[in-house]
């Protein structure tokens, strides 16, 4: 070290003196040399040492699935449910010993668990749920998703609510409004799994705005779900947040609650221009011929894309009593509102007659209309 | 002894079928893609077939084509998938196949069903 020094100032000093080096730049240039050699050095090391750890880990990872593979076919996947009640086999004991010590082992267990059980059902996704279980792997789970950063919470949901652990549902619903968009819908989801009686109560508070992505996501797991508990959504249209009313539309459409029609009724009167014309649109999915009578009413006071919306929907509806208002929008001066008009009249199954009459009876502008929307392939 | 050929990319899933298939005392050839279950179609004569739908390389559509149209085989299929839109549904009996199975499933059902069909 002595030497090395010597050396250092020997050089440093016929270097200031060779080149006339100002002393202070001198020292400030060597500093930096210094800190960039060993600011590579460390980032060579931490490169080397995550190929080495990714590399056992990916050994190690292989080790545990193959097992676990083995352990499945062998043990699990034919076997009746008593196999795992009275006495657990001692293959699965024995794996239990030797992976699930570790945090890592656990990790992947529970992470290829979750992979079975999505493509089984009956006896073979019981006995899966079983292995989850009875190691208390669901306890790892619930660590997880207490002192995990927001992808390993998402993820701690995502197992849970795959295994039903029913009583975590207080700890998931903290998540529900979290500033994370993914772990928020993966709270969201896990909810709808988790909560037997009242899946759908978390839109109560729901404060953020719900994205379409984010609605079609939940609308997923909603149709996947055998035994879930519909309510009536109608008691969403009232909340204060207006994606939580889109998606209510949606759900109660989707499940043809025709209760819901008196309530989609309120909504000719919201704030949102998007929800007055969804609640339109609702009216013909839903056929809600009692609706007839409030839709002409509010068309007098509507704009024009919701005229064209409401008398879309009529068509939908098809009810008797529309077809002498839809006859007389077909002759509207407004082009749009008069084609619209046309299009609902030849839903009704007496529609095309009905248009050619009205075209015999019309001038030359009319009878065009009545063309177009006569005309298939338009 | 009846042979039946397995075309599934997911191993686990490929292993399970094979065990459960054989424990039942069938013959079973398995594929990893459908491009290996392809030729194996060519190679041999099988007397059902289950396969997923999306593989890579060649889809389990593209299986059912090559059976039913190309080598005009009345081998039974069946579909294993995890797809089960009705486009994909509709599409696959279009062209020929003879069950199909969406994922998550019974173990049980799926031999009822190998069972119907190999008679």
């Amino acid at each position: 070290m002595e030497n090395l020094l010597a050396l250092f100032y020997h050089y440093q000093d016929s270097l200031i003196a060779r080149y006339n080096y100002d002393r202070f730049t001198f020292y400030a240039n060597c500093g930096l040399i210094g800190v960039s050699l060993f600011g590579i050095f460390i980032a060579y090391w931490l490169i080397i040492y995550h190929r080495i750890k990714e590399h056992l880990s990916g050994k190690g990872r292989a080790v545990i699935v193959s097992a676990l593979n083995e352990l499945f076919i062998e043990t699990v996947l034919d076997a009746p449910a008593e196999n795992f009640e009275s006495e657990i086999p001692a293959s699965i004991i024995a794996f239990r010993k030797k992976h699930l010590g570790s945090k890592f082992g656990r990790e992947i267990v529970i992470s290829e668990l979750m992979q079975l059980h999505k493509n089984f059902t009956g006896t073979t996704a019981e006995n899966i749920r079983k292995l989850y279980f009875q190691p208390e792997l669901d306890k790892a789970s619930i660590k997880k998703l207490k002192w995990g950063t927001w992808s390993r919470k998402a993820m701690a949901i995502r197992e849970l609510s795959r295994f039903g652990v029913a009583d975590t549902i207080e700890m998931v619903a903290r998540y529900v409004n979290n500033r994370n968009e993914i772990l928020r819908l993966e709270a969201q989801v896990g909810y709808l799994k988790l909560h037997n009686e009242h899946p759908f109560d978390f839109l109560e508070n729901l404060q953020g705005p719900m994205s379409e992505w984010h609605q079609l996501n939940l609308f997923n797991t909603v149709t996947q779900l055998d035994r879930l508990k519909i309510p009536s959504f109608s008691k969403w249209f009232a909340s204060f947040n207006d994606s939580v009313v889109l998606f209510a539309i949606k759900m109660a459409t989707h499940f043809n609650q025709l209760d819901a029609a008196d309530s989609l009724i309120t909504l000719f009167d919201h704030r949102s221009l998007e929800i007055k014309a969804e609640s339109i649109k609702a009216f013909g999915v839903l056929q809600a011929s009692q609706s007839v009578r409030d839709l002409l009413v509010f068309y007098e006071e509507a704009n024009g894309s919701e005229k064209q919306l409401i008398l879309a929907t009529l068509g939908k509806i098809s009810a008797d009593e529309a077809i002498e208002f839809i006859s007389k929008e077909v002759r509207n001066k407004d082009y749009d509102i008069a084609l619209a008009a046309a299009r609902a009249l030849k839903e009704y199954y007496t529609g095309r007659t009905l248009l050619i009459q009205i075209k015999e009876q019309s001038n030359e502008r009319v009878g065009a209309i009545i063309a177009h929307a006569l005309d298939d392939r338009i | 002894m009846q042979k039946i050929l397995i075309i599934e990319d997911e191993e686990l899933m490929l292993k399970s079928l094979e065990f459960k298939l054989k424990k039942e005392g069938y013959e079973v050839v398995i594929a990893s893609d459908g491009r290996d279950g392809s030729a194996k179609i060519k190679e041999q004569q099988f007397d059902l077939i289950i396969t997923d739908i999306m593989m890579p390389f060649v889809s389990g559509l593209e299986v059912i084509s090559l059976v039913r149209t190309e080598m005009k085989l009345t081998t039974p299929i069946i579909i294993l998938s995890a797809v089960g839109l009705e486009d994909v549904v509709l599409e696959a009996f279009k062209l020929g196949a003879d069950d199909f199975i969406t994922k998550p499933f019974m173990l049980g059902e799926l031999s009822i069903r190998v069972k119907k069909l190999i008679k």
